[in-house]
């Protein structure tokens, strides 16, 4: 029981490149929550939700990287 | 004299006490309405992304509603875990106020105040997936509204 206080009551710390993939786990959880409402069948969540997730986190890095030759070339 | 069939009456179902299970517990308003399977999914998804959030940021820095501004709204869709996770963040921060006094106090020394705030970007992080796990629960009490209305009205779920 104490071990799972320590659990939600310490942090986790997080440096460098952890910073970018935290993302991956939240917009999955997003993909599967959305697709489970819009999905007719549930059997087409899994694929559905892994396509939707892969597809915000490509055009997420793209933005991302249209955004970084913006400020390099303005910089 | 042919016999003329009666369709069954379909029960009514309420759409206010689907969103109000759902916001209790997600996904309980998609099992009370029959969608068991979608339900389940919901609540396993959901709740893991709140609850990463807290581990992550820790519940003292997540569930703060004077420092996190409006993401306390959205946290608060989770329903009653929302409201535990506030009550054990409120301890902590209890705890923290009687350490600072006893040092202030000159009763303990420095080295023994107690602080559980998280540094960044820990606890930046863990307000967002609480935030966003809050506000797929909103999602999804407002998707098991129009589903009810839409079986109340005799149309497919």
């Amino acid at each position: 029981m104490e071990a799972l206080r320590a659990v939600f009551v310490n942090y986790v710390e997080i440096h460098g490149i952890w910073r970018l993939l935290m993302l991956a786990p939240l917009i999955l959880s997003v993909s599967i929550v959305y697709k489970t409402l819009r999905c007719r069948k549930l059997t087409a969540v899994p694929l559905s939700s892994l396509r939707l997730c892969v597809s915000i986190l490509v055009t997420m890095m793209l933005f991302g990287g249209v955004l970084l030759a913006v400020y390099r070339i303005m910089a | 004299m042919p016999v003329k069939k009666i369709a069954p009456k379909r029960r009514q179902l309420s759409g206010p006490t689907a969103a109000f299970l759902s916001w209790l517990m997600p996904g309980l308003g998609h099992w009370w309405i029959g969608e068991k399977a979608r339900g389940v999914i919901l609540f396993v998804v959901i709740t893991v992304t709140f609850w990463s959030g807290v581990a992550v940021g820790g519940v003292r820095t997540v569930i703060a509603p004077r420092e996190n501004g409006p993401w306390i709204a959205a946290q608060v869709c989770m329903g009653p875990q929302s409201l535990i996770a506030w009550k054990s963040a409120e301890n902590l921060r209890l705890n923290e106020a009687v350490s600072a006094q006893r040092v202030e106090e000159g009763i303990d020394s420095p080295d023994a105040l107690v602080s559980y705030r998280a540094p960044w970007p820990s606890g930046d992080i863990g307000v967002v997936y609480a935030g966003i796990a809050g506000l797929l629960n909103l999602l999804v009490m407002l998707d098991v509204l129009a589903r009810v209305e839409r079986m109340n009205a005799g149309g497919r779920v």
